[in-house]
């Protein structure tokens, strides 16, 4: 398995970053600086993968700071600050799908799409059909081809799977970012994993 | 901004693998493998600190009011010098010139209370329905200001998108518009100067996401072809105008689901206007803005009584939610004697 060598291992990032926002709930700016160097690529990336938009990524990234920052004074360190963060993105995540689909029902067409990456069901298709030989895909279409099948997904499961993969969350820790019991997490992974298998039949070993 | 995929050493495998998400994800897991990790641009650290220095010191502004000792006094300083410090430290490393960003963004910054007026490209669109309709909100042109100033404010209005449309243009033309921008504001009186500091504040005080809806309205007005936003735009800009300050502070603070409410639950038009009219009363024409486009002559005739006049003093246009507390001035009596709205009697 890969590793992502960009990223502090998560257990490592956690305690140093509840050790920092100690120091930004106590009014130091700096250290507020330095929680935003060790998480803004984590979040861009959970975003990215979220909605397909790499400005959106970065405007939700900020977004999250400075909702870190606004409720800095309730932090208690008895919360772990990890998945504090992931709440706080699951919910702007949350707001911007509400925004997506009132948009949808008022038969508004958006500027920026709340999920730009979910791409056309025509093209899950090519991804998972037989029109695709089952062959060692370059690193390009094969990236191509996993980004679409998580498309795909719901976007509960998408986070789910998101923070599962990219930030080694534990059920849990996705079950209390998420606001749901470990069943129903489970429940979302073990869907999402039908849901990618299929789109990524040509790629998997039989 | 993405980097590649980072699977050139195996990894041990985390805690939990056969039993947690990663086992039960089972073969797929390892074809995530295959999704890039993503970087965050160069400035995104130096604007969130920005944003955040800059609410510490509008903090530090506003507890300065109340009287403080040295303690506290001290203690300010210290926390505002480090949220400057911390910002110029993050942010000037990569932002050469400090004043970049406001003049990137004159345009929106300029008009920033319009564009936080007009709310949202959706709550537009909603309104424009409802203006092709002639339905709702016009009737609330007969209140608050007298004609003439709801005249001045659409010449505003069309002012306004004069110059986003000419800024769009110009940067579709790829010119550099930045330095234009920055010997104009260089040459601008102080007054107005100080003016453009206010209003970069505000901008900046704004979340990510509201800075980027009110892009997508300043888009939406520039774009010349798109007259019927356009049009929507300025009827609720003029309507805006014509309300007292603090009803029309609290409707610029809606959400647009929430105007979008307020417009829903208001009648097409008020009882008021469709019941026959007695002898010598008024017409009950509503003042409309005359239409979007090069100015012409006046399209409206001299006031005349009952005729879209200014309201009683405190009086609330119907439909708009007052802000908490607010109360509605008890209803005019009928010029018969008969109070206007009689309430049903109990059974």
């Amino acid at each position: 398995m890969a590793t992502d060598s960009v990223f502090l291992p998560a257990s490592a990032a956690g305690d140093r970053s509840t050790e920092l926002m100690l120091r930004v709930r106590d009014g130091d700016v700096a250290a507020f600086a330095q929680l935003v160097e060790l998480w803004q690529d984590r979040l861009v990336t959970l975003f990215l993968h979220q909605t397909g938009d790499h400005a959106l990524a970065e405007d939700l990234a900020q977004e999250t700071f400075m909702r870190v920052y606004r409720a800095r004074d309730r932090y208690r360190p008895t919360a772990k600050f990890t998945t504090w963060v992931h709440t706080i993105a699951n919910n702007l995540c949350s707001d911007l799908r509400q925004r997506a689909y009132r948009r949808l029902e008022r038969g508004v067409p958006h500027a920026v799409s709340a999920s730009s990456s979910a791409i056309g069901l025509d093209q899950l298709a090519v991804a998972a059909s037989g029109s695709l030989p089952a062959r060692m895909a370059d690193r390009g279409e094969l990236q191509q081809v996993v980004r679409q099948a998580l498309a795909g997904l719901n976007d509960r499961q998408r986070m789910a799977v998101l923070l599962a993969k990219f930030e080694q969350c534990s059920y849990e820790e996705i079950a209390a970012a998420m606001g749901l019991s470990v069943p129903a997490v489970k429940s979302l992974l073990f869907r999402a994993r039908d849901q990618l298998r299929d789109a990524l039949a040509s790629y998997l070993e039989p | 901004m993405e980097k590649p995929p980072h699977d050139a050493e195996p990894a041990p495998e985390p805690a939990g693998r056969a039993s947690g998400p990663a086992g039960d994800l089972g073969d797929v897991w390892e074809m995530l493998d295959a999704l890039p990790t993503a970087s965050a641009g160069v400035d995104l650290a130096a604007t969130t600190v920005d944003l955040v220095a800059a609410k510490v010191a509008g903090a530090a502004r506003s507890r300065d009011r109340e009287p403080v000792g040295w303690g506290g006094w001290i203690a300010r300083a210290v926390v505002v010098t480090a949220a400057l410090a911390g910002g110029l430290v993050a942010g000037r490393a990569t932002a050469p010139d400090p004043d970049q960003w406001v003049l990137e963004k004159l345009p929106l910054i300029e008009h920033v209370g319009l564009l936080r007026e007009a709310g949202s490209v959706e709550f537009l669109e909603a309104l424009a329905k409802r203006v092709a309709a002639s339905q709702g909100p016009l009737r609330w042109l007969r209140y608050g200001r007298d004609q003439q100033s709801l005249r001045d404010e659409a010449r505003d209005f069309d002012a306004a998108v004069k110059q986003l449309e000419a800024d769009a243009t110009a940067r579709a033309r790829g010119t550099d518009v930045v330095e234009d921008r920055r010997r104009q504001v260089t040459k601008l009186p102080a007054a107005k100067q100080a003016d453009l500091e206010r209003a970069a504040e505000t901008f900046r005080g704004l979340s990510s996401l509201d800075r980027r809806e009110l892009t997508a309205v300043a888009a939406a007005l520039a774009d010349p072809t798109n007259a019927r936003l356009r049009e929507a735009a300025r009827t609720w800009h003029v309507i805006l105008s014509a309300m007292m300050p603090v009803v029309r502070r609290s409707v610029v603070d809606m959400s647009s689901a929430e105007r979008l409410e307020m417009l829903e639950r208001s009648p097409g038009r008020p009882r008021e206007d469709f019941r026959e009219r007695r002898p010598g009363e008024g017409g009950g024409e509503e003042w409309r803005p005359p239409p979007f486009g090069p100015p012409g002559p006046p399209q409206i005739g001299p006031p005349r009584p009952g005729n879209g006049g200014p309201g009683r003093p405190g009086e609330r246009p119907p439909g708009i939610p007052g802000p908490p507390g607010f109360r509605p001035p008890p209803p005019a009596a009928d010029p018969r004697g008969a109070p206007a709205e009689t309430p049903a009697p109990p059974r």
